[in-house]
Protein backbone atom coordinates (compact mmCIF):
# COMPACT_ATOMS: atom_id res chain seq x y z
CA UNK A 1 0.00 0.00 0.00
CA UNK A 2 1.43 2.78 -1.10
CA UNK A 3 -0.25 5.39 1.83
CA UNK A 4 1.62 5.15 4.54
CA UNK A 5 -0.89 5.60 6.61
CA UNK A 6 -2.67 2.32 5.44
CA UNK A 7 0.63 0.80 6.07
CA UNK A 8 0.28 -2.53 8.24
CA UNK A 9 -2.92 -3.33 7.44
CA UNK A 10 -4.53 -6.24 5.64
CA UNK A 11 -5.93 -6.62 2.95
CA UNK A 12 -9.33 -7.31 4.65
CA UNK A 13 -8.91 -4.50 6.89
CA UNK A 14 -7.56 -1.92 3.95
CA UNK A 15 -10.90 -3.15 2.50
CA UNK A 16 -13.05 -2.27 5.39
CA UNK A 17 -11.85 1.12 6.08
CA UNK A 18 -11.67 2.03 1.94
CA UNK A 19 -15.54 1.92 1.78
CA UNK A 20 -16.01 3.89 5.20
CA UNK A 21 -14.20 7.03 3.99
CA UNK A 22 -15.57 9.13 1.75
CA UNK A 23 -13.71 9.78 -1.75
CA UNK A 24 -13.29 12.93 -4.50
CA UNK A 25 -11.80 14.04 -6.92
CA UNK A 26 -10.80 17.62 -7.30
CA UNK A 27 -10.06 19.68 -10.01
CA UNK A 28 -6.43 22.20 -10.43
CA UNK A 29 -7.32 25.36 -8.22
CA UNK A 30 -10.15 24.07 -7.07
CA UNK A 31 -10.31 25.24 -3.01
CA UNK A 32 -10.85 22.03 -0.98
CA UNK A 33 -11.23 24.75 2.36
CA UNK A 34 -10.60 28.14 3.51
CA UNK A 35 -8.63 29.37 6.00
CA UNK A 36 -10.60 29.96 8.81
CA UNK A 37 -13.55 27.51 8.03
CA UNK A 38 -14.63 25.07 10.18
CA UNK A 39 -12.52 21.57 9.86
CA UNK A 40 -14.62 18.35 9.62
CA UNK A 41 -12.37 15.53 7.93
CA UNK A 42 -8.70 14.59 7.47
CA UNK A 43 -7.96 14.83 3.59
CA UNK A 44 -5.71 11.48 2.48
CA UNK A 45 -4.20 12.45 -1.02
CA UNK A 46 -4.62 9.10 -2.99
CA UNK A 47 -3.55 10.60 -6.09
CA UNK A 48 -2.07 14.16 -6.90
CA UNK A 49 -1.03 17.32 -5.54
CA UNK A 50 -2.87 19.60 -2.79
CA UNK A 51 -1.31 22.93 -1.96
CA UNK A 52 -1.54 24.21 1.37
CA UNK A 53 -1.35 28.51 2.11
CA UNK A 54 -0.69 29.74 5.32
CA UNK A 55 -1.41 32.98 5.15
CA UNK A 56 0.25 35.16 8.32
CA UNK A 57 -0.31 39.10 8.71
CA UNK A 58 2.55 40.69 6.73
CA UNK A 59 4.10 38.01 5.21
CA UNK A 60 3.80 36.39 1.59
CA UNK A 61 1.90 33.12 2.01
CA UNK A 62 3.65 30.31 2.72
CA UNK A 63 2.89 27.36 -0.01
CA UNK A 64 3.72 23.69 1.38
CA UNK A 65 3.03 20.89 -1.07
CA UNK A 66 1.06 17.74 0.17
CA UNK A 67 2.15 14.86 -2.23
CA UNK A 68 0.46 11.45 -2.95
CA UNK A 69 0.07 9.40 0.32
CA UNK A 70 0.49 12.55 2.66
CA UNK A 71 -1.71 13.82 5.09
CA UNK A 72 -3.58 16.92 6.24
CA UNK A 73 -6.46 18.89 7.94
CA UNK A 74 -6.08 16.20 10.84
CA UNK A 75 -7.01 18.75 13.71
CA UNK A 76 -10.38 18.18 12.48
CA UNK A 77 -10.31 14.77 13.75
CA UNK A 78 -9.23 15.90 17.36
CA UNK A 79 -10.99 19.83 17.76
CA UNK A 80 -13.33 21.72 15.92
CA UNK A 81 -11.23 24.47 15.54
CA UNK A 82 -11.17 26.34 12.21
CA UNK A 83 -9.00 25.52 9.90
CA UNK A 84 -5.06 27.21 9.88
CA UNK A 85 -4.59 27.45 6.29
CA UNK A 86 -6.51 27.16 2.39
CA UNK A 87 -6.20 23.83 0.59
CA UNK A 88 -6.19 24.40 -3.04
CA UNK A 89 -5.88 21.13 -5.33
CA UNK A 90 -2.17 21.82 -7.03
CA UNK A 91 -3.14 19.56 -10.13
CA UNK A 92 -6.17 16.63 -10.73
CA UNK A 93 -6.03 15.64 -7.28
CA UNK A 94 -8.14 12.80 -5.77
CA UNK A 95 -9.00 12.72 -1.96
CA UNK A 96 -10.37 10.52 0.62
CA UNK A 97 -12.02 12.01 3.24
CA UNK A 98 -12.43 10.73 6.80
CA UNK A 99 -14.60 12.33 9.10
CA UNK A 100 -14.59 12.58 13.05
CA UNK A 101 -18.44 10.26 13.09
CA UNK A 102 -16.53 7.56 11.18
CA UNK A 103 -12.95 7.49 12.79
CA UNK A 104 -15.43 6.63 16.32
CA UNK A 105 -17.25 4.25 14.28
CA UNK A 106 -13.96 2.50 12.94
CA UNK A 107 -12.40 2.71 16.19
CA UNK A 108 -15.50 0.94 18.20
CA UNK A 109 -15.80 -1.87 15.72
CA UNK A 110 -13.00 -2.26 14.33
CA UNK A 111 -10.57 -1.54 16.87
CA UNK A 112 -7.60 -2.86 15.37
CA UNK A 113 -7.73 -0.18 12.39
CA UNK A 114 -8.69 2.10 15.13
CA UNK A 115 -5.39 1.73 16.92
CA UNK A 116 -3.34 2.10 13.77
CA UNK A 117 -5.01 5.33 12.57
CA UNK A 118 -4.84 6.60 15.83
CA UNK A 119 -0.85 5.69 16.07
CA UNK A 120 -0.31 7.30 12.50
CA UNK A 121 -1.61 10.47 13.84
CA UNK A 122 0.03 10.42 16.95
CA UNK A 123 3.41 10.17 15.37
CA UNK A 124 2.21 12.87 12.41
CA UNK A 125 0.85 15.01 15.25
CA UNK A 126 4.61 14.74 17.28
CA UNK A 127 6.93 15.18 14.11
CA UNK A 128 5.14 18.31 13.34
CA UNK A 129 5.51 19.72 16.47
CA UNK A 130 9.16 18.87 16.12
CA UNK A 131 9.32 20.55 13.14
CA UNK A 132 7.83 23.45 14.63
CA UNK A 133 9.95 23.81 17.77
CA UNK A 134 12.73 23.32 15.42
CA UNK A 135 12.23 26.21 13.34
CA UNK A 136 11.73 28.36 16.31
CA UNK B 1 -8.48 32.85 14.78
CA UNK B 2 -12.63 34.02 14.02
CA UNK B 3 -14.35 31.92 10.74
CA UNK B 4 -14.09 34.69 7.94
CA UNK B 5 -17.07 35.57 6.87
CA UNK B 6 -18.78 34.46 3.22
CA UNK B 7 -19.53 37.47 0.88
CA UNK B 8 -22.48 35.82 -1.29
CA UNK B 9 -23.27 36.92 -5.12
CA UNK B 10 -27.24 36.60 -5.86
CA UNK B 11 -26.67 35.96 -9.20
CA UNK B 12 -24.01 33.58 -8.44
CA UNK B 13 -26.75 31.33 -6.94
CA UNK B 14 -29.45 32.23 -9.42
CA UNK B 15 -29.53 29.48 -11.54
CA UNK B 16 -29.19 26.71 -9.19
CA UNK B 17 -31.74 27.86 -7.37
CA UNK B 18 -34.40 28.37 -10.38
CA UNK B 19 -32.89 24.60 -11.03
CA UNK B 20 -33.73 23.28 -7.35
CA UNK B 21 -37.52 25.77 -7.88
CA UNK B 22 -37.65 23.46 -10.73
CA UNK B 23 -37.36 20.06 -9.04
CA UNK B 24 -39.57 21.22 -6.43
CA UNK B 25 -42.29 22.31 -8.63
CA UNK B 26 -42.44 18.73 -9.94
CA UNK B 27 -42.26 16.80 -7.06
CA UNK B 28 -45.46 18.97 -5.68
CA UNK B 29 -47.54 18.25 -8.85
CA UNK B 30 -45.99 15.05 -9.30
CA UNK B 31 -46.08 13.48 -5.77
CA UNK B 32 -47.08 10.20 -6.40
CA UNK B 33 -43.39 9.84 -7.68
CA UNK B 34 -41.77 10.59 -4.57
CA UNK B 35 -43.02 7.11 -2.69
CA UNK B 36 -41.51 4.73 -5.32
CA UNK B 37 -38.57 7.00 -5.82
CA UNK B 38 -37.98 7.34 -1.62
CA UNK B 39 -38.42 3.25 -1.23
CA UNK B 40 -36.06 2.48 -4.05
CA UNK B 41 -33.58 4.89 -2.36
CA UNK B 42 -34.17 2.83 0.81
CA UNK B 43 -33.40 -0.29 -1.12
CA UNK B 44 -30.72 0.86 -3.11
CA UNK B 45 -29.26 2.07 0.48
CA UNK B 46 -29.66 -1.23 2.33
CA UNK B 47 -28.10 -3.35 -0.33
CA UNK B 48 -25.36 -0.70 -1.56
CA UNK B 49 -23.13 -2.13 1.71
CA UNK B 50 -23.17 -5.43 0.48
CA UNK B 51 -22.73 -5.03 -3.09
CA UNK B 52 -19.38 -2.77 -2.79
CA UNK B 53 -18.22 -5.42 0.00
CA UNK B 54 -18.58 -7.86 -3.05
CA UNK B 55 -16.50 -4.95 -5.40
CA UNK B 56 -13.97 -4.06 -2.93
CA UNK B 57 -12.79 -7.66 -3.27
CA UNK B 58 -12.77 -7.59 -7.42
CA UNK B 59 -15.85 -8.22 -8.46
CA UNK B 60 -18.18 -6.58 -11.10
CA UNK B 61 -20.45 -4.30 -9.63
CA UNK B 62 -23.09 -4.95 -12.45
CA UNK B 63 -22.77 -8.95 -12.29
CA UNK B 64 -22.69 -8.49 -8.48
CA UNK B 65 -26.31 -6.53 -8.42
CA UNK B 66 -27.84 -8.75 -10.85
CA UNK B 67 -26.46 -11.86 -9.19
CA UNK B 68 -27.89 -10.37 -5.83
CA UNK B 69 -31.34 -9.56 -7.57
CA UNK B 70 -31.49 -13.31 -8.82
CA UNK B 71 -30.65 -13.95 -5.23
CA UNK B 72 -32.98 -12.02 -3.49
CA UNK B 73 -35.94 -13.04 -5.83
CA UNK B 74 -35.10 -16.63 -5.68
CA UNK B 75 -35.07 -16.47 -1.94
CA UNK B 76 -38.29 -14.48 -1.79
CA UNK B 77 -39.98 -17.07 -4.10
CA UNK B 78 -39.01 -19.88 -1.17
CA UNK B 79 -40.43 -17.77 1.22
CA UNK B 80 -43.76 -16.94 -0.81
CA UNK B 81 -43.71 -20.84 -1.22
CA UNK B 82 -43.74 -21.90 2.09
CA UNK B 83 -45.50 -19.44 3.89
CA UNK B 84 -47.79 -18.64 0.80
CA UNK B 85 -50.26 -21.52 1.67
CA UNK B 86 -50.74 -20.49 5.42
CA UNK B 87 -51.31 -17.05 4.68
CA UNK B 88 -53.49 -17.61 1.56
CA UNK B 89 -55.00 -20.33 3.79
CA UNK B 90 -55.26 -17.77 6.79
CA UNK B 91 -56.42 -14.67 4.39
CA UNK B 92 -59.56 -17.29 2.79
CA UNK B 93 -60.46 -18.03 5.96
CA UNK B 94 -60.38 -14.78 7.68
CA UNK B 95 -62.74 -13.58 4.63
CA UNK B 96 -64.71 -16.37 4.57
CA UNK B 97 -65.21 -15.62 8.82
CA UNK B 98 -65.41 -12.27 8.83
CA UNK B 99 -69.27 -12.04 8.56
CA UNK B 100 -69.31 -14.64 11.46
CA UNK B 101 -66.55 -12.90 13.46
CA UNK B 102 -68.44 -9.34 12.71
CA UNK B 103 -71.92 -10.93 14.12
CA UNK B 104 -69.99 -12.39 17.18
CA UNK B 105 -68.48 -8.67 17.94
CA UNK B 106 -72.03 -6.87 17.71
CA UNK B 107 -73.32 -9.63 19.98
CA UNK B 108 -70.55 -9.30 22.58
CA UNK B 109 -71.20 -5.58 22.69
CA UNK B 110 -74.92 -6.13 22.70
CA UNK B 111 -74.19 -8.40 25.67
CA UNK B 112 -71.38 -5.89 27.50
CA UNK B 113 -73.85 -3.17 27.03
CA UNK B 114 -76.64 -5.05 29.02
CA UNK B 115 -74.06 -6.27 31.31
CA UNK B 116 -73.12 -2.66 32.01
CA UNK B 117 -76.94 -1.24 32.24
CA UNK B 118 -78.27 -4.25 34.79
CA UNK B 119 -74.98 -3.18 37.00
CA UNK B 120 -75.32 0.50 37.07
CA UNK B 121 -79.20 1.02 35.62
CA UNK B 122 -78.48 4.81 36.19
CA UNK B 123 -76.01 5.13 32.87
CA UNK B 124 -78.82 4.34 30.87
CA UNK B 125 -80.43 7.72 32.68
CA UNK B 126 -77.20 9.31 31.77
CA UNK B 127 -77.80 9.22 28.40
CA UNK B 128 -74.34 7.30 27.48
CA UNK B 129 -74.92 6.22 23.78
CA UNK B 130 -73.74 2.66 23.96
CA UNK B 131 -75.36 2.43 20.54
CA UNK B 132 -73.76 5.16 19.14
CA UNK B 133 -70.39 3.91 20.53
CA UNK B 134 -71.07 0.30 18.41
CA UNK B 135 -72.16 1.88 15.26
CA UNK B 136 -68.62 3.96 15.76
CA UNK B 137 -66.50 0.70 16.15
CA UNK B 138 -68.70 -1.22 13.71
CA UNK B 139 -67.89 1.32 10.82
CA UNK B 140 -64.40 0.98 11.72
CA UNK B 141 -64.49 -2.85 12.04
CA UNK B 142 -66.66 -3.32 8.92
CA UNK B 143 -63.96 -1.07 6.81
CA UNK B 144 -61.32 -2.99 7.41
CA UNK B 145 -60.60 -5.55 4.06
CA UNK B 146 -61.50 -1.86 2.55
CA UNK B 147 -57.96 -0.83 4.24
CA UNK B 148 -56.44 -3.96 3.04
CA UNK B 149 -57.97 -3.30 -0.69
CA UNK B 150 -57.03 0.08 -0.87
CA UNK B 151 -52.81 -1.09 -0.02
CA UNK B 152 -53.38 -3.19 -3.15
CA UNK B 153 -52.52 -0.05 -5.77
CA UNK B 154 -49.47 0.16 -3.74
CA UNK B 155 -48.24 -3.28 -5.60
CA UNK B 156 -47.04 -1.68 -8.70
CA UNK B 157 -43.92 -0.51 -6.67
CA UNK B 158 -43.27 -4.32 -6.62
CA UNK B 159 -41.91 -3.81 -9.99
CA UNK B 160 -40.99 -0.60 -10.25
CA UNK B 161 -38.75 -0.19 -6.93
CA UNK B 162 -36.42 -3.20 -8.01
CA UNK B 163 -36.21 -1.78 -11.28
CA UNK B 164 -35.24 1.74 -10.41
CA UNK B 165 -33.03 0.81 -7.20
CA UNK B 166 -31.31 -1.92 -9.48
CA UNK B 167 -30.33 1.29 -11.82
CA UNK B 168 -29.24 3.38 -8.58
CA UNK B 169 -26.97 0.42 -7.17
CA UNK B 170 -25.05 0.11 -10.65
CA UNK B 171 -24.21 3.82 -10.84
CA UNK B 172 -24.04 4.85 -7.72
CA UNK B 173 -20.42 6.13 -7.97
CA UNK B 174 -21.54 8.10 -11.12
CA UNK B 175 -24.75 9.98 -9.46
CA UNK B 176 -22.52 10.88 -6.55
CA UNK B 177 -20.02 12.10 -8.93
CA UNK B 178 -22.57 14.15 -11.15
CA UNK B 179 -24.15 15.33 -7.71
CA UNK B 180 -21.09 16.62 -6.47
CA UNK B 181 -19.99 18.22 -9.35
CA UNK B 182 -22.81 20.43 -8.58
CA UNK B 183 -21.54 21.82 -5.41
CA UNK B 184 -18.77 24.40 -4.96
CA UNK B 185 -15.54 22.50 -4.11
CA UNK B 186 -15.16 24.21 -0.78
CA UNK B 187 -18.86 22.99 -0.18
CA UNK B 188 -17.65 19.67 -0.66
CA UNK B 189 -16.48 18.75 2.80
CA UNK B 190 -19.15 20.47 4.36
CA UNK B 191 -21.65 18.62 2.38
CA UNK B 192 -20.01 15.22 2.63
CA UNK B 193 -20.02 15.54 6.74
CA UNK B 194 -24.33 16.33 6.60
CA UNK B 195 -24.56 13.07 4.47
CA UNK B 196 -21.86 11.14 6.38
CA UNK B 197 -23.71 11.64 9.03
CA UNK B 198 -27.09 11.10 7.82
CA UNK B 199 -25.98 8.03 6.00
CA UNK B 200 -23.99 6.75 9.73
CA UNK B 201 -27.82 7.31 11.69
CA UNK B 202 -30.37 6.38 9.21
CA UNK B 203 -28.06 3.20 8.21
CA UNK B 204 -28.14 2.12 11.88
CA UNK B 205 -31.87 2.90 11.89
CA UNK B 206 -32.72 0.94 9.13
CA UNK B 207 -30.97 -2.09 9.72
CA UNK B 208 -32.26 -1.93 13.39
CA UNK B 209 -35.97 -1.63 12.52
CA UNK B 210 -35.14 -4.82 10.00
CA UNK B 211 -33.75 -7.09 12.74
CA UNK B 212 -36.12 -5.89 15.13
CA UNK B 213 -39.27 -6.43 12.54
CA UNK B 214 -38.08 -9.90 11.71
CA UNK B 215 -37.42 -10.98 15.46
CA UNK B 216 -40.95 -9.67 16.39
CA UNK B 217 -42.70 -11.41 13.67
CA UNK B 218 -40.94 -14.45 14.48
CA UNK B 219 -41.09 -14.89 17.85
CA UNK B 220 -44.93 -13.55 18.01
CA UNK B 221 -45.79 -16.45 14.74
CA UNK B 222 -44.56 -19.17 17.09
CA UNK B 223 -46.17 -17.76 20.17
CA UNK B 224 -49.35 -17.48 18.47
CA UNK B 225 -49.34 -20.86 16.94
CA UNK B 226 -48.49 -22.13 20.22
CA UNK B 227 -51.68 -20.44 21.61
CA UNK B 228 -53.84 -21.57 18.83
CA UNK B 229 -54.55 -18.24 17.27
CA UNK B 230 -56.57 -17.91 13.89
CA UNK B 231 -54.43 -15.82 11.16
CA UNK B 232 -51.24 -16.28 13.69
CA UNK B 233 -48.92 -15.99 10.89
CA UNK B 234 -50.84 -12.58 9.37
CA UNK B 235 -51.17 -11.73 13.04
CA UNK B 236 -47.09 -11.69 13.93
CA UNK B 237 -46.34 -10.31 10.81
CA UNK B 238 -48.64 -7.01 11.79
CA UNK B 239 -46.97 -7.43 15.23
CA UNK B 240 -43.40 -7.33 14.11
CA UNK B 241 -44.61 -4.69 11.27
CA UNK B 242 -46.15 -2.61 13.93
CA UNK B 243 -42.62 -1.33 15.38
CA UNK B 244 -42.08 0.79 12.57
CA UNK B 245 -44.65 3.01 13.68
CA UNK B 246 -43.30 4.02 16.85
CA UNK B 247 -46.04 3.92 20.40
CA UNK B 248 -49.39 4.09 18.02
CA UNK B 249 -48.17 0.47 15.69
CA UNK B 250 -47.69 -2.04 18.74
CA UNK B 251 -50.73 -0.42 20.60
CA UNK B 252 -53.23 -0.93 17.59
CA UNK B 253 -51.42 -4.18 16.76
CA UNK B 254 -51.89 -5.33 20.14
CA UNK B 255 -55.54 -4.25 20.23
CA UNK B 256 -56.09 -5.90 17.03
CA UNK B 257 -54.70 -9.50 18.12
CA UNK B 258 -56.38 -9.06 21.75
CA UNK B 259 -59.86 -8.26 20.17
CA UNK B 260 -59.62 -11.47 17.57
CA UNK B 261 -58.50 -13.77 20.66
CA UNK B 262 -61.64 -12.48 22.31
CA UNK B 263 -63.68 -12.97 19.18
CA UNK B 264 -61.81 -16.39 18.89
CA UNK B 265 -62.37 -17.77 21.77
CA UNK B 266 -64.58 -16.05 23.55
CA UNK B 267 -63.30 -15.43 26.58
CA UNK B 268 -61.49 -12.51 28.45
CA UNK B 269 -58.85 -15.06 29.13
CA UNK B 270 -57.81 -15.33 26.09
CA UNK B 271 -57.43 -11.25 25.36
CA UNK B 272 -55.68 -11.06 28.41
CA UNK B 273 -53.26 -13.64 27.82
CA UNK B 274 -52.14 -11.99 24.30
CA UNK B 275 -52.21 -8.58 25.83
CA UNK B 276 -49.79 -10.19 28.38
CA UNK B 277 -47.64 -11.87 25.78
CA UNK B 278 -47.35 -8.16 23.73
CA UNK B 279 -46.53 -6.40 27.23
CA UNK B 280 -43.48 -9.00 27.97
CA UNK B 281 -42.44 -8.24 24.20
CA UNK B 282 -42.70 -4.84 24.08
CA UNK B 283 -40.64 -4.78 27.62
CA UNK B 284 -38.04 -7.06 26.24
CA UNK B 285 -37.94 -5.21 22.29
CA UNK B 286 -37.71 -1.42 24.52
CA UNK B 287 -35.47 -2.77 27.24
CA UNK B 288 -32.84 -5.34 25.80
CA UNK B 289 -33.33 -5.14 22.05
CA UNK B 290 -34.12 -1.80 20.80
CA UNK B 291 -30.87 -0.42 22.97
CA UNK B 292 -28.81 -2.52 21.43
CA UNK B 293 -29.42 -2.36 18.18
CA UNK B 294 -31.03 1.44 17.79
CA UNK B 295 -27.94 2.73 19.93
CA UNK B 296 -25.83 4.65 17.25
CA UNK B 297 -29.35 5.84 15.57
CA UNK B 298 -30.61 9.07 15.48
CA UNK B 299 -32.64 9.58 19.30
CA UNK B 300 -35.44 11.63 18.75
CA UNK B 301 -38.10 13.17 21.19
CA UNK B 302 -41.27 11.18 21.30
CA UNK B 303 -43.39 14.61 20.85
CA UNK B 304 -41.30 15.49 17.78
CA UNK B 305 -42.21 11.15 16.79
CA UNK B 306 -45.80 11.90 17.22
CA UNK B 307 -45.78 15.39 15.20
CA UNK B 308 -43.66 13.33 12.32
CA UNK B 309 -46.90 10.53 12.78
CA UNK B 310 -49.39 13.39 12.51
CA UNK B 311 -47.70 15.10 9.28
CA UNK B 312 -46.52 11.77 7.39
CA UNK B 313 -50.22 10.80 8.20
CA UNK B 314 -51.52 14.07 6.58
CA UNK B 315 -49.44 14.45 3.68
CA UNK B 316 -49.05 10.44 2.38
CA UNK B 317 -51.96 8.39 4.61
CA UNK B 318 -50.86 5.33 5.96
CA UNK B 319 -47.54 5.00 3.61
CA UNK B 320 -46.42 8.62 5.95
CA UNK B 321 -46.80 7.35 8.68
CA UNK B 322 -44.75 4.34 7.69
CA UNK B 323 -42.08 6.53 6.38
CA UNK B 324 -42.10 8.97 9.31
CA UNK B 325 -39.23 7.90 11.05
CA UNK B 326 -36.48 7.38 8.31
CA UNK B 327 -37.92 11.04 7.25
CA UNK B 328 -37.40 12.40 10.25
CA UNK B 329 -34.02 11.17 10.72
CA UNK B 330 -32.92 12.46 7.74
CA UNK B 331 -34.25 15.48 8.89
CA UNK B 332 -32.79 15.71 12.31
CA UNK B 333 -29.60 15.44 11.07
CA UNK B 334 -29.36 17.77 8.30
CA UNK B 335 -31.14 20.30 10.79
CA UNK B 336 -28.31 19.24 13.39
CA UNK B 337 -25.63 20.35 11.09
CA UNK B 338 -27.26 23.29 9.12
CA UNK B 339 -27.45 24.99 12.86
CA UNK B 340 -24.15 24.56 12.85
CA UNK B 341 -23.06 26.11 10.06
CA UNK B 342 -25.25 28.62 10.30
CA UNK B 343 -23.32 28.97 13.88
CA UNK B 344 -19.95 28.61 12.62
CA UNK B 345 -20.10 30.69 9.44
CA UNK B 346 -22.38 33.87 10.73
CA UNK B 347 -20.69 33.84 14.23
CA UNK B 348 -23.35 32.71 16.21
CA UNK B 349 -21.35 30.42 18.06
CA UNK B 350 -17.81 31.71 19.82
CA UNK B 351 -14.76 29.72 18.51
CA UNK B 352 -14.15 26.92 20.49
CA UNK B 353 -10.68 27.34 22.78
CA UNK B 354 -8.42 25.07 21.55
CA UNK B 355 -6.55 22.14 24.07
CA UNK B 356 -4.30 24.19 26.12
CA UNK B 357 -1.42 22.29 28.10
CA UNK B 358 1.40 23.51 30.32
CA UNK B 359 3.81 20.43 30.25
CA UNK B 360 6.54 21.56 27.12
CA UNK B 361 7.17 18.99 24.25
CA UNK B 362 9.70 16.66 25.74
Amino acid sequence: MSIPMFKGLTKREFTILENLLEEHTYLKDEVMFLQGSIGRALFIVEDGMVHIRVHKEGEEPKIIEVKRGEIFGEMALLEEMPRTADAVAGEKTRVYMLYKNVLEEIIIKHPAIGVRILQYLAQILSARFRATMDNK
Amino acid sequence: MTAKKVNFNFYEYLIPSIMMGGILLILIYAKGIILPIVLSFAVAYLLNPLISWFEARGFNRLFITAALYVFITALLALIIYIAVEKIASETATMVELWPEYYERFNALIASAEKSIISKAPFLSGLGINIAGITKFIDGKVSAVPLYIISIIPTLTFLILVPFVSFLLLIDVDKIKQSLFGLVPSSFVEPVQHVICEANQSLGNYLRGILIEVTALSSVSAIVFLYMDLNYAVLLALALGFSAIIPYIGPVCAGILCAVLAFIQFGTINSAVSVIIYIVILRFVDDWFMQPYIMKNAVQVHPIIIFLALMAGAEMFGILGIIFAMPATCIIKVVYTILMEFQRSIFGWKPTPEPTRISIPYT
